[in-house]
């Protein structure tokens, strides 16, 4: 045949058939524009989710800095670093990193203030020093006795500096006071103190202004090294939070030009003469130099196209510092952390796109074979024509092939432009709209489509041409046929190669779960391409199973059918039993394209849900602040806090430990963020087991809310008259009381009485509630308890040395405005070989009188009732054990001995412990041992990721902070003993901002943490990404219905003309026009119907597939918590039901155009 | 004359499901190069079978049927590729079948002779010399749905002619077509018959039209029944074993029912019903 008139004959046979091969034409475009979006969207999508983390990351995150440390600061030793890193930056990271910050920074000095108006004038000394020597060489006194001189000393509290200059150190400060002060030369005839410029904080904190002097000297260092300054300016930073400055307050440090911080840094020449402590040198010479270079990463440079050569350039930098420094400049950035992350979130995040464009492809090329295999059954009767006319198998073949590729040619040729447009229209669209401005994404790297163009103008081809293939064979009355009586058995049922699909399936999904998704074992990470066609591949199986089931399924709803008395349904129900397998095409078909939606909707509302689970997840609460002493930070009226003790432990003292979570169990129930999977519905159905009879642990000795003090009326049991006599020296025997006072916010108090016991009279020591020796920042806070209590000697200068004695206690109260309480201590123990017995007070003057010295007058009977000993009626007799000192490990105390710790585990903890509920065995938690008692278990809690520990634990935190800080420490003289503070505090609140400014604002240090459910959302670099392209998939499930409306049209007009003369013979008998078409109708929307529902059923099982994918963060790390399916019902029913509005229309509109055809015309029809 | 068409005891059976239909049980046909047969039978008896067997759309499952001195059981696909090219013209029943509706009038003429390789002027001027003969010149690049059914089965024929095939096979030729058509169309084949030596083998129910044809045949229960040559009168057909189908009125009306007296007598043969006394 010749080739131009073959080619005509093919464009007259495309044109004629324009209408169903528009469809096809779409799903060809749809294919390839589907592919050519995966290089687009690395050239696109990757390049602007690089452009956010970049221009989103910290500058810490992004620059690179060089450092080293120089023990003895020189102006040439400085010089020289300085030209290694400018040499190495302009021959290496010149584009990226165009410029340099220098900053030179010393440790700390000591301000040790001088002069007429201070404590101590050393300039003064040191003259009256030189005076003494002078005096002392005269006198001829050996030098070893010469006077010392008077070296400036640092005050106990001496303010901290440190120095810090920049070769543009001008241009970085504002002048509060003074004037700015250049290099300078100090004279060398008087001794003149070295001009600095101190920052404002410094100013506020030390009190000196402009021409106040003071001394400096290095916090550590030899005595000569110290230099006398005088104040030229007050400065204060032009830009506080400028990267220059750090981590440091630029107020709080003291300035020198740098020209002056070379010259004062190293020793500076002065004289005897004038020096009043006869140095030689002064200056700051051997202080340690932190010398830093910081070069801020211009951030539009760095593009996804120059990535491996911008990795190559800081590796390179890196290495010609440590090589021309000696090893002694060592530099850092974190952008290569930054990229590695990246890298590995575009293998992570893109796979599951990947998959999904797999997905949809797939869908789309289905369709092509569907529509193909309906054109060529239409074409039957033109196949049979022509053959019957002499055409050869490849003829026939030869033009629906032509047909074909005249398709799938003009389809390469559109896609890219669609799939550029596409790609480009994301970008103005949310979420990715956030990265790009609004702005079209910039599409990039055109050429790299062509490849994917190629393999999809292929692959469409082959989709359309492969559906006439099995009727090449077939001969002239088989063609002929194929128009009316379509196939009965797929070739996949035939040869059962949809049960060989199955099984590969199967073996796939057990090959992914062994091998995981993700490849992270060869220290690149990469995906699993099988991933990436599983879920397309899952989709194809299903269809087939669902191409085997449906005849069955549609059976059983044809006999259904006909069991009403309606013989619209009844025909119905005849024909869908008769004939069912072509209608499983169609299901297919609506199946395919509600999967599709359905599988966009819950994978986009599945993976919003993750993101927010996620954020809830890590921050734990709506705001979580972690630091020194967070949870015992209050929060504003209307949040709720609890505070929130995190460490580790282990049961029966296993060397695996787990994480461990102290919480406040009805509080923290109310605050977390809590989902149903991780071990009960609602949290206080887990936590309140910590709790089984709803109350606190108790942890003491309540005190009544109105008492403001503890008095305790007692005496030191005195020694005999005679024993006293018997000794030189008696020691001070008097006894200071302590407590252990634990309040509402668990904060343990150590409270001391105002005076002692002595043995001399009966006292009553007061403690006063309102304070303690602790530094929390507020006082105490009822409702308070008495956890423990203790004597301790008071002797400063023996320390806490007792050697054993007895007291007498005959009343403990609690005192307040409404008068005073006595308060039982039956239920505290005495711990610590203290014993407690009861006694008679009458006991303190019986043992004083109970021996006399050899004449020693005894006291009469008057005498003895008018002594400050005497007292009687009952008492509590303490008995103090001899010879313990501070350094015991236990104190002689009475205490509230806490309840067995009730703990919450996992159940893997649980496993590998062997425990179960009600066991009770040891614990170790932190650093101590309790016995505690498992109540039940937990599956996990927000924020406890922990990897590094295996497992979970939670623990009541009042009982476990009576256990731990509850012991009693001597701590008359000495520091407190460690307080495990609750380091966390978790808020349930509507206002963040106003929790975390009154909650930090109580804290001792600024926070370490500061979690809000908010700020975790955003941390989430990939999630606009990640949603973004979720929003192509949703184009092409739109695409998908335009296409399954196209197809149904296309199948409804096939049925309606295949079945015409049918439809006249019912009209014939009597049925009316209308039942006609009801019953037409009704067969396809049972089929419509059907399919839509096992499409949403399938779309839904296609996510859960994919979860695992979902699994992975953007670090491909296993996420918390674990994702759990997020079905959008209403969506989905918008969306089955917006579809399912179409598809009826489509049949209705087919229906029509038969059922208002004349009788006679269509019974004269014959097969067209 | 070499016999065009020679079928001996062909026999045709569908299957349906389980069922087995048998169309054709033992006929035997032959048609004469040149010579104009006609077809007739009722419904079911088997004359579409024949005619697609002879066109090779499907196969005998016995017997031998050979057609322009090819055996048509044993061709391969390519011969009977080649077979529809040089040999054989076919028009179906459903005119609209025989062509293709994109195409216009002269480019469907023009499709058999493109498959067949023949060059484009000469392709042309077979083309609209046939429709020239039938009448269709002046709309030779009209649209195959503007013509009138007439038109359309004038134009099928010259598509079926257009290769110059050695015998024509049509399917009910005139079964959409007006009785003066009808005639128009069978002078028409009469005449390439007889001049242009083409054999014609049409299936037909009108006799009225068949006996425009050199020879009607007839079929029942798939085996040729009795042959009518133009201008003489109904001959029963024998077969080749001797079996004879007799016309069904003649019976009733000669009281023949289920057996039969024969007799050779100077004639030819006698049958007699058995309820007459035998003379022998």
């Amino acid at each position: 045949m010749k080739i131009a008139t073959y080619l005509s004959l093919v464009v007259r046979r495309v044109w004629a058939k324009k209408g169903i091969l528009f469809g096809s034409l779409l799903g060809a475009i749809l294919v390839i524009a589907l592919l050519v979006v995966v290089p687009l969207y690395e050239a696109s999508v990757l390049a602007v989710d690089l452009k956010f983390s970049v221009d989103n990351a910290l500058d810490e995150q992004v620059d690179v800095t060089a450092f080293t440390n120089t023990n003895a600061y020189t102006a040439t030793g400085g010089e020289f670093n300085r030209t290694v890193v400018a040499d190495s930056q302009q021959r290496w990271l010149q584009p990226w990193y165009p410029t340099s910050e220098e900053r030179s920074q010393t440790r700390e000095f000591l301000v040790i203030p001088s002069g007429p108006d201070a404590f101590v004038d050393y300039i003064a000394l040191g003259e009256a020093w030189q005076e003494e020597l002078e005096k002392a060489i005269e006198d001829e006194i050996d030098p070893a006795e010469w006077p010392r001189p008077p070296y400036p000393t640092p005050p106990p509290e001496a303010t901290q500096v440190r120095f810090f200059t920049s070769p543009v150190l001008p241009e970085l400060l504002a002048i509060v006071e003074g004037a700015y002060v250049p290099n300078f030369s100090v004279s060398t005839e008087e001794f003149e103190p070295v001009q600095i410029m101190i920052g404002s904080e410094v100013s506020r904190i030390t009190g000196f202004g402009v021409g106040d002097t003071f001394f400096l000297r290095p916090f550590a260092g030899i005595e000569t090294v110290f230099e006398w300054v005088e104040v030229a300016a007050v400065v204060s930073a032009l830009e506080p939070t400028a990267n220059i400055w750090g981590i440091d307050d630029p107020d709080s440090m003291v300035y020198l030009d740098q020209a002056m911080f070379d010259k004062w840094l190293a020793p500076q020449p002065t004289s005897r003469e004038i020096d009043p402590w006869l140095r030689d040198s002064r200056g700051f010479p051997s202080t340690v130099v932190t010398q830093r270079w910081r070069l801020p990463l211009d951030k539009p440079t760095v593009e996804l196209a120059g990535l491996d050569e911008f990795q190559s350039r800081l590796n390179q930098f890196s290495a010609q510092v440590a090589r021309e420094s000696g090893g002694t400049i060592p530099t850092v950035t974190l952008i290569t952390i930054l990229i590695s992350a990246f890298e590995v979130r575009s293998v992570v995040v893109g796979g599951p796109i990947l998959a999904m464009l797999a997905l949809v492809v797939g869908g789309a090329i289905y369709f092509l074979v569907y529509s193909s295999a309906l054109t060529v059954e239409r074409e039957g009767s033109e196949m049979a024509l022509l053959k019957s006319r002499g055409a050869s198998s490849g003829q026939t073949v030869g033009i629906h092939l032509g047909q074909s590729l005249l398709i799938a040619g003009i389809a390469a040729a559109v896609s890219p432009f669609v799939a550029r447009s596409l790609v480009a229209f994301t970008g103005r669209i949310p979420p990715l709209s956030s990265l790009t401005g609004g702005e079209p994404l910039d599409v990039a790297q055109q050429r790299s489509v062509l490849p994917f163009m190629i393999i999809g103008g292929i692959l469409t081809f082959v989709a359309m041409g492969v559906a006439v293939i099995p009727f090449s064979r077939k001969g002239v009355l088989e063609l002929r046929s194929l128009a009316t009586r379509p196939g009965t058995k797929s070739v996949w049922q035939k040869y059962n190669l949809d049960l060989f699909a199955i099984a590969l399936s199967l073996v796939l999904l057990l090959q992914l779960r062994l091998r995981g998704f993700v490849n992270l074992t060869s220290g690149e990470t990469t995906l699993d391409p099988l991933a990436i066609i599983f879920p397309a591949l899952l989709l194809f199986t299903g269809a087939l199973v669902l191409l085997r089931l449906f005849p069955y399924v549609l059976k059983f709803v044809g006999w259904l059918f006909t069991k009403p008395r309606s013989m619209a349904m009844a025909l119905t129900g005849w024909h869908l039993g008769r004939n069912p397998v072509p209608y499983g095409r169609l299901a297919l078909l609506v199946w395919v394209t509600t999967g599709l939606g359905a599988f966009a909707l819950t994978y986009a509302a599945t993976l919003e849900t993750s993101y927010d689970d996620r954020a809830a997840f890590a921050a734990g609460a709506d705001v979580r602040i972690v630091g020194d002493e967070a949870g015992y930070s209050s929060v504003p009226v209307g949040s709720l806090e609890t505070p929130v003790l995190r460490t580790e432990g282990a049961p029966r003292r296993s060397t695996r430990r787990a994480e461990v979570l102290a919480v406040m169990p009805d509080e923290f129930s109310d605050v977390v963020n809590w989902r149903s999977d991780f071990g009960a519905e609602d949290p206080h159905d887990i936590f309140s087991l910590l709790r089984p009879d709803g109350n606190a642990p108790d942890v003491g000795v309540e005190i009544p809310e109105t008492a403001t003090h503890i008095e305790v009326d007692g005496i030191v049991i005195p020694v005999s008259v005679a024993a006293e006599a018997a000794v030189e020296t008696l020691p001070n025997r008097n006894h200071r009381l302590l407590m252990k006072v634990i309040d509402a916010r668990t904060r343990v108090w150590t409270m001391i009485a105002n005076v002692d016991f002595t043995d001399t009279e009966w006292t009553i020591a007061s403690v006063d509630l309102s304070t303690g020796r602790n530094d929390y920042p507020d006082p105490p806070e009822h409702p308070l308890s008495i956890h423990a209590m203790w004597v301790e000697r008071s002797d400063p200068v023996n320390g806490n040395v007792i050697n054993g004695g007895d007291l007498l206690l005959t009343s403990i109260k609690a005192v307040g405005p409404d008068g005073a309480v006595d308060l039982d201590t039956s239920e505290m123990t005495p711990l610590g070989n203290l014993t407690v017995s009861s006694a008679d007070a009458t006991e303190a003057l019986q043992a004083r009188y109970a021996a006399f010295p050899p004449g020693y007058d005894v006291p009469t009977s008057a005498e003895l009732a008018a002594s400050p000993l005497n007292r009687s009626g009952p008492a509590q007799k303490w008995s103090l054990p001899g010879q313990r000192t501070r350094v015991n490990s236990q104190v002689p105390q009475l205490r509230k001995v806490p309840d067995d710790l009730k703990v919450l585990i996992d159940r893997e903890v649980g496993a590998f412990s062997g425990l179960n509920p009600g066991d009770i065995t040891s614990y170790s938690i932190g650093s101590e041992i309790f016995t505690g008692e498992l109540v039940g278990y937990v599956e996990t809690v927000p924020t406890a990721t922990d990897r590094t520990r295996e497992g979970l634990m939670v623990v009541d935190l009042v009982a476990l902070n009576a256990w731990n800080n509850g012991s009693a420490t001597w701590s008359l003289t000495g520091p407190l003993g460690a307080i495990d503070s609750p380091g966390e505090l978790w808020v349930s609140t509507t206002d963040p901002d106003a929790v975390i400014r009154i909650a930090v604002s109580q804290m001792p240090d600024e926070p370490d943490q500061v979690w809000t459910v908010g700020a975790a959302t955003a941390a989430f670099s990939s999630r606009p990404v990640q949603v973004g392209l979720v929003a192509i998939l949703f184009v092409g499930a739109a695409t998908g219905v335009v296409l399954a409306l196209a197809g149904v049209t296309g199948y409804v007009l096939l049925a309606v003309s295949r079945r015409a003369r049918e439809m006249g013979v019912l009209r014939a008998l009597g049925f009316e026009r209308k039942s006609v078409a009801v019953t037409f109708a009704l067969e396809q929307f049972v089929v419509i119907g059907l399919g839509a529902a096992i499409g949403v059923l399938g779309g839904i099982a296609l996510v859960v597939v994919m979860l695992p994918f979902l699994q992975l963060g953007e670090t491909a790390k296993v996420i918390h918590p674990e994702i759990l399916l997020s079905v959008p019902g209403a969506q989905l029913a918008a969306y089955v039901a917006f579809v399912g509005f179409l598809l009826i229309l489509s049949v209705l509109w087919a229906t029509r155009r038969v059922s208002v055809r004349k009788m006679s015309e269509v019974l004269r029809e014959v097969d067209r | 004359m070499p016999a065009i068409i020679d079928c001996q005891n062909v026999i045709k059976i569908h299957k349906q499901g389980n069922l087995e239909v048998i169309a054709l049980q033992g006929l035997d046909l032959t048609v004469e190069q040149g010579e104009f047969v006609s077809l007739v039978g009722a419904s079911g008896a088997g004359k579409s079978t024949l005619l697609t067997i002879l066109a090779g759309f499907e196969k005998p499952s016995a017997g031998k049927a050979v057609v322009v001195e090819r055996d048509l059981s044993e061709m391969s696909s390519k011969d009977l590729t080649r077979y529809y090219r040089r040999d054989v013209g076919f028009v179906w029943q459903d005119f609209t079948r025989n062509l293709i509706p994109y195409l216009d009038a002269v480019d469907n003429v023009e499709l058999p002779l493109l498959l067949g390789g023949i060059g484009g002027k000469k392709r042309k001027n077979r083309a609209m010399a046939l429709l020239e003969a039938v009448g269709l010149r002046g709309k030779a690049h009209a649209s195959v749905h503007t013509l009138s059914g007439g038109e359309q089965q004038r134009l099928a024929l010259c598509v079926a002619l257009a290769p110059g095939p050695k015998l024509l096979l049509a399917d009910e030729l005139t079964g959409e077509l007006d009785t003066e058509t009808s005639i128009e169309m069978f002078n028409l084949l009469r005449t390439l018959s007889h001049e242009g030596g083409l054999s014609v083998l049409v299936v037909t129910h009108d006799i009225a039209i068949a006996q425009r044809t050199d020879r009607v045949v007839r079929i029942a229960d798939g085996r040729i029944a009795t042959q009518t040559r133009l201008g003489s009168s109904e001959l029963v057909t024998i077969d080749q074993r001797g079996m004879v189908q007799l016309p069904r009125g003649m019976l009733i009306e000669s009281g023949i029912t289920d057996t039969v007296r024969v007799k050779l007598v100077k004639e030819g043969i006698l049958l007699e019903p058995e309820d007459v006394a035998d003379e022998s």
